[in-house]
Parts: structure tokens; sequence; C-alpha cells
């Protein structure tokens, strides 16, 4: 009992140190989307800067922990967010995954380059690590052991831990409840639309989560280095040992993820002390299984909603517009000149390692298939590649010949690619990313380690066959056979990309739903996916250690997994050349930096810079290059147009005809001599590439009501959000006030211009009616005017905003702008799927604001409820204004055609056109 | 710089490890080879016992004759190049070694080269721990066109097909299986990988001399690390400690890879490991934070036996609080007892050549293994080529630093290390030696 309680204890002491990581992930993962592997490389810098001020500089421990832990670590944050992940924020799961891992890599070897060239180039007295053999953390060092009741051993560097961590639960409890930003956080979290109408900057939110999550990495990273020393690889390790807990908490709950971390340090220990299994790698492993198994129960649920397959958007075209032809000559020019170089100028040396970079390309090539076609992170290829490898191997070393060994390498790599695949598939996004990373984990701590499979430390022998007609065992022919079998793996992923397989992986990948609807059977086709791509990267893993001689179980680790993947990613993930220029870069870079001081770090800094190039172009670098080349074709062609056609600076009459001919506007009858609330022209917006307006103009008078009207699917909710800035339009302008905003993002516009109540109720479903409120309202006193306004939301000030009935909700929304009346409140359906009796109290309220000089504009499918208030309406069908005009105008033969879609201009249309499309002429004038 | 930081070679530096497959059920077993406990006795470093175990040469992979036997030699240049981890992921590192090579060159060239010939030694590439880097770093030196790799201190032994197809010998700490089994490695004190009928007494001897000579009815606990290699490493050592008659009451790998998190679980079983009671000698074979954090934490929990490791020597450790008290085996004699004339002359040559340098295991590592080329190359003559030294090398070679480097003996240390040692224990801000460099022999199972 004692050893249970004392392992108890204990573990929830070394649990603390996880409980800081995972809340941090979760912070970020939930208020910016990114999952943030680079958080151990954060938590290293900000140790090796404290190292550097602490032992080498001789400052003492407070200041030194300031500068790191209060200043360095979360201006990192800041700067973070603003160069690499606020730009990513709506790039797919693969380059917000990348863009982490460039920096896991990137950041630890930056701070230790420039300590090597200040030493080198500056001769400063820089300590290095290899030269300490005590690190110093906040604790007292060297740290001071107590012995408590029964045999419980604890020091000082584990109290200091489980003391960092309950102040991070007490600060992130602080920050999150009981600040502003906190409640925008949860505000932009629970309902990010919303937050913006209610000029809740999610930039802001996002901003301070990074601040906070990298100076609680920071302040870890100061206290790992005593227990664990200064090593990027044990920040790594500690930090993916920290990722079950964030998956408990399903990404979301931060007390959770805390109260998980802990938990994975008594599991540990409990494993530790009372599961006695002699199997190698299974200490090591646990962590990992423990992964595993929570992803497979918790997984699958969150990877639907938030996963790849649902919300990438579709491959993007290919931005670099070069014929197939073209690009075919390209090829057949590169792969002659590296023909020429392997026979006339390159040494055995190098073209060796050509040899090897090539086989890397087919490896990575494999990344093209999961990730580029089938949308899926897999960081299990190297288990793959070690499965195929191995396998040949083994079968080499019985005196089968190379070929079917090869292949036999080639069906195991593709059958462990179905056993990874079966219980992962199901997943989505980055559980399906992380639980690879689980099971590569497992497979180089466990699988690899078996005797019978690894051959112990010395491997397998994997020598260069003769085939016959050539012996590859000379690097030149080994550099040709690989070019052809490069150039059919990549006709292999051509052909399948443009086949019927690949055109339903594409669908699964934009619409896992969708494509069941249509009838593919979407296990099946990620399977073969998986399948596929786990054999080119076995058939690559063969011909790479082929290239290398040897196959060892240290040589591809589950991190290098990370870094091949990081590779492709940064160059492109969905064209083959993005495979094969990475592949050459990872064999070829370190040798050509070989002069370079310290130049392993300096390779991994080229990391770091291919995030930041993939955060301005989640595409990858060739993209990048294909734009830019784009851009300067333009420009070069833009003046010689110019010269022959000068840009019309008058509009033409051509342009100047409007939309629809008849010249539908809607225009309230006091606009004119006033100046209008809101006018509206020529609008135009939609979503991607489907436009849902086609021209809107409006004029609403100050304190005059307009009844949006229009059939289910007329585009009135998108007006609306155009209007209130949720919807950017492509063109057209949207002025307030005589103000122009169409520019200018909802969170960012004046709080007493427009209040937008959504279709749907425009609450924060998991906040309390009185932090709904605050939203808006920040004074006491306005939110207690808003209670008396509506007496039952007093009552129920405390619950969630969820809870309340749909009247209430309708009139939480509504609350803040009675209090604060805008110029312009726009309701969108305000109606919908209330009672009569609590429509007529909400359109009593609308009444009353109007009163008060708001000006209303009101959508509404059903038009009873909207004319009882507006003075004004308008019909909206399929994108255009059909009819507006005073409601006492309107007759139901009206109506009818509007809704029809049948009707022609109004009688009280005023010709706003003209001065629309003088507007439209500059816009393309521009 | 932390001596083999890295579990996998820490676990190998000092271990004698053999091909031996299968798991112990209980962690505690009492079977291989045993001698009568009395007859086992501590001898001086040269002349030591091989029990009968004999080399063929003519078995050793590489044995072929070089397809270019004067590359890198010209009229009054041979040209040296090394290969070792300086920079690693996980914060091992060799570096120190390439400036104790260098030490070493520059007092060779200093007094006239090897037979008239300067060694160009060109620097000591840095595979940064990574085994695809190190087969590119090889094949990089073949470029170089170096005559020998010196010093070769890696963890991984791609490099080998390099050598080995391009007949490079290489000189270095024989802590990777390139040293092993192979006619042109050669480590300072013999390969660390034996596969075969072949063990020694050399870790139960030091465990007798920390008894005073006498270990009889004394028990140890084991350590290790929870990896393939490390847990075969484990099972040789507990070998060698049974065959002077200790028994081993615990002999489990439960550190993980990365280091060890929270000591509670280990020290408990530790503790009671020896019938309830805690074991007379415990050896941790872990990377440093590992063992430092055991060491404490059994400390702490109340353990008076003897702590022992491979990696707690070095001058700059002097005074460290968590390892006082506790004995580090070191393969040769370390550089504080100057009274040997070889470890005074590497101490000025360290002064002169290398005087930012600390005397650290890997930097003695690369003297040594630079040293034991100078002594061949220069026994092979003026007419050197690369068959010529390994024909010298190969027949009944033996290299000897009295009372510095144990004896290894050619072609036999191909595939065993000598069975040679010294403990040094860590006593407030100095080390003392608890046993001089002293060997056991080798025992054919």
């Amino acid at each position: 009992m004692t050893e249970f309680f004392n392992l108890v204890v204990a573990g929830l002491v070394t649990g603390a140190l996880y409980a800081i990581l995972a809340s941090g992930l979760t912070l970020t993962y939930q208020t910016s989307g990114v999952f943030n592997f680079g958080q151990g490389g954060v938590a290293f810098s900000t140790a090796y800067l404290f190292f550097q001020l602490n032992t080498g500089q001789g400052l003492p421990v407070v200041p030194s922990a300031i500068l790191c832990v209060g200043v360095f670590a979360p201006a990192l944050g800041w700067l973070l967010h603003r160069i690499l992940f606020n730009p990513l924020r709506d790039a797919s799961i693969a380059a917000r995954m990348v863009a982490t891992l460039g920096l896991l890599i990137a950041l630890p070897a930056l701070c230790l380059w420039i300590s090597a060239m200040l030493r080198e180039k500056a001769s400063l007295d820089l300590p290095t690590v290899e030269d300490v053999f005590r690190f110093p953390g906040l604790g007292p060092s060297p740290k001071e052991i107590y012995k408590l009741g029964n045999g419980l051993i604890l020091d000082s560097d584990k109290l200091a831990i489980l003391g960092a961590a309950i102040f991070s639960a007490l600060l992130l409890w602080y920050l999150v409840r009981r600040t502003r930003i906190g409640l925008e956080m949860r505000a932009s979290v629970s309902r990010p639309a919303i937050a913006a109408l209610r000029g809740v900057d999610p930039d802001r939110a996002s901003a301070v989560s990074w601040i906070t999550s990298c100076g609680l990495a920071g302040l870890v990273g100061v206290l790992l280095a005593p227990m664990f020393g200064l090593a990027n690889f044990t920040y790594n390790t500690l930090l993916f040992v920290s990722i079950p807990a964030v998956v408990l908490a399903r990404f979301a709950s931060i007390p959770i993820a805390m109260a998980g971390g802990l938990l994975l340090g008594v599991a540990q220990n409990l494993v530790d002390g009372y599961v006695d299994l002699d199997i190698t790698g299974f200490p090591t492993a646990v962590p990992f299984i423990i992964l595993f198994l929570l992803l497979f129960f918790f997984g699958a649920e969150r990877g639907r909603s938030a996963g790849t397959t649902l919300e990438e958007k579709p491959p993007a075209e290919d931005p670099t517009e070069v014929s197939p032809w073209r690009r075919r000559a390209l090829w057949g020019v590169v792969t002659a000149g590296l023909l020429a170089y392997t026979a006339w100028g390159a040494t055995d040396f190098w073209a060796g390692l050509l040899a090897e970079g090539l086989a890397t390309a087919i490896v990575l090539m494999s990344f093209t298939v999961v990730t580029g076609i089938g949308g899926m992170v897999s960081l299990a290829q190297v288990a793959f590649v070690l499965a195929g490898a191995f396998t040949t191997g083994i079968l080499l070393s019985h005196d089968v010949p190379y070929l079917p060994a090869l292949l036999a390498g080639v069906i195991v790599a593709a059958l462990t690619g179905a056993v990874i695949a079966l219980p992962t598939r199901r997943l989505g996004g980055l559980p399906l990313a992380l639980s690879t990373l689980a099971l590569a984990f497992i497979g180089q701590n466990l699988l690899f380690q078996i005797r019978d499979i690894s051959n112990g430390s010395g491997g397998w022998a994997i020598p260069a066959p003769d085939l016959g007609i050539v012996d590859t065992a000379n690097p030149r022919w080994m550099v040709v056979m690989l070019l052809v079998l490069l150039g059919l793996t990549i006709w292999l992923v051509h052909a399948l990309r443009t086949s019927s397989t690949g055109r339903a992986m594409l669908a699964v990948r934009s619409s896992d739903v969708g494509a069941q609807t249509n009838g593919i059977a979407v296990g099946r086709m990620k399977l073969l996916v998986f399948v596929i791509s786990a054999a080119i990267a076995g058939f690559g893993g063969v011909l790479l250690a082929t290239t290398r001689g040897r196959v060892t179980n240290t040589d591809y680790d589950a991190f290098l997994g990370l870094v091949w993947l990081a590779t492709t990613i940064t160059f492109s993930i969905r064209r083959p050349a993005g495979a094969v220029l990475a592949g050459l870069v990872a064999a070829l870079a370190p040798q050509a930096f070989e002069n370079i001081p310290d130049s392993t770090h300096f390779m991994q800094i080229l990391f770091g810079l291919g995030a930041i190039g993939l955060a301005r172009d989640p595409d990858g670098a060739l993209a990048a290059i294909g734009r830019a080349t784009q851009q300067r074709r333009r420009r070069q062609a833009g003046p010689a147009t110019a010269a022959t056609a000068p840009a019309p600076a008058a509009p033409s009459p051509a342009v100047a005809v409007p939309v629809g001919g008849d010249v539908p506007t809607a225009a309230g009858a006091l606009a004119g001599a006033v100046e209008p609330v809101l006018r509206v022209r020529g609008l135009h917006a939609g979503y991607n590439d489907i436009e849902v307006l086609h021209g809107v103009d409006l004029v609403i008078g100050p304190g005059e009501a307009l009844a949006l009207l229009g059939s289910n699917g007329a585009g009135k909710t998108t007006l609306c959000a155009a209007i209130g800035g949720l919807v950017t339009p492509t063109s057209g302008t949207v002025e307030l006030a005589g103000e122009d905003v169409t520019a200018i993002p909802a969170q960012h516009r004046r709080r007493d211009g427009i209040y937008l109540a959504p279709e749907g109720r425009g609450i924060f479903p998991d906040l309390t009616v009185e932090e709904n409120l605050t939203i808006w309202l920040r004074d006491r006193d306005e939110r207690d005017r808003a209670y008396e306004a509506f007496p039952s939301l007093a009552r129920r000030r405390g619950q969630a905003a969820g809870a309340l009935s749909g009247g209430e909700q309708q009139q939480l929304t509504l609350a803040p702008a009675l209090v604060r009346p805008p110029r312009l409140l726009i309701a969108d359906e305000p109606s919908l799927g209330l009672a009569p009796l609590v429509t007529e109290q909400i359109f009593a309220a609308l009444g009353q604001l109007q009163q008060q000089g708001t000006a209303l504009l009101i959508a509404e499918e059903k038009t009873r409820n909207a004319l009882s208030v507006a003075g004004h309406a308008a019909f909206l069908t399929v994108g255009h204004i059909t009819w507006a005009g005073p409601t006492s105008e309107l007759d139901t033969e009206q109506l009818a055609r509007a809704y029809l879609g049948t009707a022609g201009a109004g009688a009280g249309a005023t010709p706003a056109a003209p001065a629309t499309a003088a507007t439209k002429a500059v816009r393309v004038a521009e | 710089m932390r001596p083999i930081r890295l579990v996998a070679a820490a676990a190998t530096a000092l271990a004698v490890i053999a091909s031996a497959v299968g798991c112990s059920s209980d962690g505690t077993p009492q079977d291989g080879p045993t001698v009568a406990a009395d007859t086992v006795k501590a001898g001086p470093p040269s002349g030591w016992s091989d029990g009968g175990y004999t080399v063929d040469a003519a078995s050793l992979k590489c044995g072929q004759t070089a397809a270019n036997p004067t590359r890198g030699v010209t009229d009054n240049e041979i040209t040296i190049g090394g290969l070792a981890y300086l920079t690693s992921a996980s914060g091992s590192s060799m570096a120190g070694t390439e400036l104790g090579a260098q030490a070493r060159f520059d007092r060779a060239n200093a007094e006239g080269g090897v037979n008239g010939r300067k060694i160009n030694y060109v620097g000591t590439l840095d595979d940064g721990n990574d085994p695809a880097r190190n087969s590119a770093q090889a094949k990089a030196l073949v470029d170089k066109n170096i005559f020998a790799a010196v010093p070769v201190m890696t963890s991984s032994a791609n490099y080998l097909d390099t050598f080995c197809g391009e007949t490079v010998p290489f000189f270095g700490w024989g802590f990777n299986l390139g040293f092993c089994e192979t006619s042109i490695g050669f480590g300072v004190t013999g390969c660390q990988f034996p596969e075969g009928d072949v063990t020694s007494t050399t870790y139960g001897l030091m465990i007798q001399a920390m008894f005073g000579g006498d270990a009889s009815g004394k028990t140890t606990a084991l350590v290790g690390v929870d990896n393939d290699s490390a847990r075969a490493g484990l099972k040789q050592l507990g070998e060698q400690i049974r065959s002077v008659g200790v028994k081993t009451v615990y002999e489990e790998n439960p550190i993980p890879v990365a280091g060890i998190t929270d000591t509670t679980a280990v020290v408990n079983a530790l503790m009671t490991s020896n019938n309830g009671a805690p074991p007379d000698v415990v050896l941790y074979v872990a990377d440093f934070n590992s063992v430092i954090k055991m060491t404490a934490a059994m400390t702490a929990a109340g353990y008076e036996g003897k702590n022992l490791n491979p990696v707690g020597y070095d001058p700059r450790l002097a005074g460290f609080k968590d390892l006082q008290k506790s004995y580090t085996i070191v393969q040769w004699q370390p550089g504080v007892d100057t009274s040997v004339p070889a470890i005074k002359q590497l101490t000025e040559d360290f002064a002169k050549y290398a005087p930012d340098q600390a005397i650290s295991l890997p930097a003695m590592a690369g003297y040594w293994a630079a040293d034991m080329f100078v002594q061949a190359a220069t026994k092979a003559g003026r007419d050197l080529t690369v068959d010529k030294l390994l024909k010298v090398l190969n027949s009944d070679y033996s290299y000897y630093v009295e009372g510095a480097v144990p004896e290894t003996r050619w072609p036999l240390n191909h595939n065993i290390s000598s069975p040679c040692a010294s403990i040094v224990q860590l006593n407030g801000d100095k080390y003392d030696i608890t046993s001089k460099l002293s060997c056991g022999s080798l025992i054919k199972k």
C-alpha cells in the first residue's frame, strides 16, 4: 500500500510536467487551430538562453528567469503568432503541422548556431552545452532531496515543476475565466463569426494564447534543464509523451488536459511499478501505446469535424500555368543534365549521394500519395521504409535474389500499411497524424527492437545488385537505374491521380460525407491510399538502403519521418516534383553546406525558413515559384497592353449598363436630402468561387425600417453578412453614415455602427448570459439596463446561454442593441423557430429600437411580421433586388411575383445605377 | 563534455557484449560460465590470459588487399581524417576527441613525423549521431583521399561498408560494431561487441576491487536502458560479474531511451531486490542524467551500498554533489595519475597543443587512437602502404602503453576487448583511484 501511495504521489509530481505542456498545447490549438509540435523547441530555446545568461554570463537566477520566461518566451510567442501561425490559420492541416515541425527543428538549431557563430566569429566566451554537467533551473542547484514518509523521495527540481504547474493552472484559470481577453478567447472559440460581429478580434485572442503558451513552454524548459540536461531530443520526447493528455481533453478542455497530464505521470509510474513485461522497448513505448488507445477511442468524433477530410479546400489549380509539354520538356532537360553530370562530372562520392537523393525521392513520393492525393497526414512512413528494407535484408541474407527480395519488401511494407490503416483510417486530420506518429514510435521502440527482425544494431547488409546488363555497385549505374525507377514511380503517381480511383480519392478528401452519399466506399478508398503509399515507401526504402549498402534499426527513426514530411511539404506536397526536389535536397544539402560553420545546425535552420515560407504559401515553394513567375510574366505583359490600349479612364458605355438591364434598385424614399444610414452600391459577394449577390444596391435612411424579403436561397443572409462585415464583397461598396466600410472586417468596425443579429441566434452557447452580455456591454450599468428590458434574462444570468429557450436566446441577442442603440440593426430571420407570441415580443423590441432612432434591416422569409414594422420593403431574388418601395405600395400580387422570381422593376425604383456603374468602372480600371 | 551520454553508447562502451539472444524472465539469471572465484585475480595491464581463445585473421571481414594501397601517402605526407559524433540531438557528444588526436599528431610532427612523413590531419567530421550522415561522412572522408581514419568515435557503424569497400584502416574507441570481426578496425581497447563463445572477468574483478579484493557473498544489481543492444550488453555484464562468484540479484532495463523521468518504481525494486534488502552494489549503465538521478535517489532512499557506473569520470565533474562516493569504471588509466610517465606525456601534449581542452575520456580516446596509429605506421616503415600497415597490425602485433592503456593483441582484439579496466571513486573535489588499471582474463564459453 505504501508502495502504491508512493508511486501515485511521485507520479502526480512527474505528471505536473506533462500537465503544463498539455495545457499549452490545448490552449493554442483551441484559439488558433494549430497543434504546436514546436513547443519543445520553444522550451529548449528558453532554457538555452537561461543557461547562457545564468551559467555563461553569471546573471543571477531571478533576472535571468524574468528575462527568459517573462520576456523572451512570450515575445517569441507573439513573433511566431505574427509571422507564422496567423497567416496559416486557414491553411491545410499538413501545412500547419509542418510549420510547427519546422519550429521544433529550427529553433534549437538557431540558438546553437548563433552561439557557435558568436564563439567563432566574435570570439565571445560562451559555454557549450557539452562542457557543462549541471544546468541551472529555478530551484537550488544542486537540487535538494527530500525523503518523506515511508520511502517517498522528492527533490527540489520536481517540486519546482509542481509549483510551476499550480502557477500555470491558476494563471490560465485567471486568464480564461477572469479577464476580458479570456472572455473574448472563449467567445471566439465558441462561435468565431459571432465573436467577430461583437467586436472580438480573433487575432488578439490568438496572439494572447501564443504568448501565454510559449511563456509556459519557456517555464517548463527552464525547469527541465537541471533534470534532463539541455538535449533537444529529450525536450521533444517529453512533449510527445504529453500528447495523450491533450487527446484525453479532446483537444478542447484545458482543465482536463492538466488532469490528464497528472494521470499520465501516475499511469507511467504504476506500469513501471507493477507491470513486469519482459519485452524490450515496453517501458519506452508505454506513453505512445496510451496515446494510440486514447486516439482510437476519442479521436474519431473530433476528427470528423476538425479533420482535413472535411475542411480542406480543394487542391489549387496548378499555379505555374505551364503547358504539360513544356513541363515534360523541363523534366527531360533536368534528367539529361543529371545523366550527363553523372557520366562525366561527378566523382563516385557525388554520384553516390545523387543515388541516395533519388532513392529518398521515391520514399517521399509516398507522401505525395497519402497526403497530396489522399489528404491524410501520415507520420508512419519510416515504419514502412524499415519494414520493406528489413524484409529485403533478411531474404538477401538467405541468398534470395535481389528482385524477389525487393518485391517481398514492397509487399510487406504494403501489408504493414494495411495494418496501420485499418484502425486509423476512420480518424481524420490531426488525430490520424498523431496516431500514425504513435505507431511509428511503437514500431521503433518495440517491433524493430526484436533481434530476429533487426539483426541487432548491425542490421542487414543490402548490397547493390548486379542486374546482368549493369552492375549497380557502380554508383553511376545506380543513378541511372534509380532515375528509371523514379520515372516509373512518378508515372504511377500521375496515373493514380488521373484514374477514376484517384478522382474518388480527391472526392473523399474534399468531403467525406459527400463522397459517401455518392456511393464511394470511403473507408476502402482510404485504406487503398494508405496501402499504395506504404508500398511506395517500402519500395523507396529498399532502394535507399541499397544505396547505403545496409539497413539498421536506428537508420530511420520516427523523428526522421517528421523531417521528411517537413521537407516534402516545404517544396510541394501535391506535385511529384516536390518529392523529387525534397529527396535530392535531403541527401545533397548537408554536403553542400559543409563549409559553413556548425553546418549541422545551419541545415536545420533552413527548415525554419521553410516553415516561414510555408506560412506565406501553404502550397509550398514550388507553388510560390510558380506564382512569382506568373506575376513577373503578367508584369511584363502589363505595360505592353497599356501601350496599345490606354486604360479606360472614363466609364465606357458598355460597362455602364447595369446588371439585369431593368435597373432594379432599392432605395428608401427619404434618400437624397438626408444622408442615409446605409448605402450599398453594386455589391457582389459570395463564397469561394460561387457568387451569391450579383450587384445589389440598397439605401436605408435614418430611423427607417426596411423589410428584406425573399425566398429561401435568395441571398438574404449573404447580404446581411456582407453589410455586417462577415463576408468580404468581391466588388461594390458598403457605406455606413457616409463612411466606406467595405473593406473593414466586422471586428474592426465602430461599435456604434451596425449591430447584426444573425440567423439562428447571435449568442455564445457556452458562455453564461452575463458573459454574453459582457462581450458587447462592458459596463455593469449597461448590463443592468439589459436585464431591465428582459427580466427573464436577469433570472438566468449565471446559466449557459445554450440552455435558454429560443425566445430568450433571441432576447439575449437583441438586448445589447436595446441598451446601446446602433445606427443600423440588421436582424436576419429574427422569428425563425419562435412561437407566435414570442415573435411578437421580439418585433415589439425592434419597434422600440426604431423609435429610439435606429434604422432597421429585417430579413424575413415570412413577410407578415416584417411588414408590421417596416415602412419599406425590398425583394431579393437570386442575388438581385427585383422590387423596392414603400410597403404601402406593396400588394399580394407583387409579393407572389417576387417569390416566384418573375417580378420586374418596381414603381419606386430610383435610378442609382449610373453611380454604381461608375464606381465599378473605376474599380475595374484599378 | 559528458562522455557517451547517449544510452546505446553508454551501455556498450565499457561492456563486453556477446551475441547470445534470449531474455531472462525473472531478471536474475545465474547461468553463464563461471570459474572458481578464488582463481580469478586481477593482473597487470599486459600479458593477460586469453583463456585459449584465438582469432584467425583470415576469418575477418575486409581482409582484401587495397585497390589503391598508397592512397593519401606522398613522399612527405600522410593524410588522416576522423569521424565522430561531435554534436547530437540527445546532447551527448564525443567533442574533444578531435583535439585529443590533434595533440598526438602535432607531437609526432614536431618530432619529425612518421618515418619522415608529416601527418596531414584534415580534421574530424561530425556525423551528428545520425546514421545516414555517418555513411555520407565516411564517403566524404574517402573523397578527401585519407590513408586511414583516426579517430573513429561514432554510435553508428554505417561507415563500415565504405571503409571496407575502399580498405580504409580505422582507429578509435571500439564502441560500435564496425570494430568487430573486421580486419581494418582497431579499437584502443579492442572490439566491445564480441560475437561468439567468449566473455571475460573484467566487471567481476572491478567489483572485487571495490571490496578490497574479496567480494565473496556480495550481491550486485544491474540497471540498464530499454533497447535491444543495451539489453544484450547488460546480460553480458551480468555474466562477467557472476564469473567471479558475485550474485546478480536484479538485471533489468527499465530506463526509457529518452532518460528516466521518475525513479520511484526502480528505487523501490532495487531496495528490495536482495531478498527484501538492498544489494551491495548497483551498476547503472545509462545516460549521464539518468545515472545521477538514480544515484541521488538511491542515496536519498538510504542506500548504503556502492553505486557504480561507466559515465561518471571527467576532470570537470570534481566536486559534483550527486555523484559523491560513487564509483566509475574506466577502460584505461584516468588522466589524473601523472605519476605514470605516459600520462605525464599526454598531459604535457594537451597543455602544449590543445591547451583549452579538458582531458576527458573522449579526448583521451582520440589521443590514444592517434598514438596507436603513429606507433603502427612507424613500425610499418618508410615504404608505407595500406596493405603493409594492415599486415604489420594483423600479424601478432601488440599495442600497450605502460600503466596507461591496457595491452591489446591483434588480430585477437578484433573480436573482443581486452579484459582490463580501472576504477575511480569521486571523493569531494578529487577522484581517488580505487583500482589501478589491471586485467582479468578472457573466458572461452
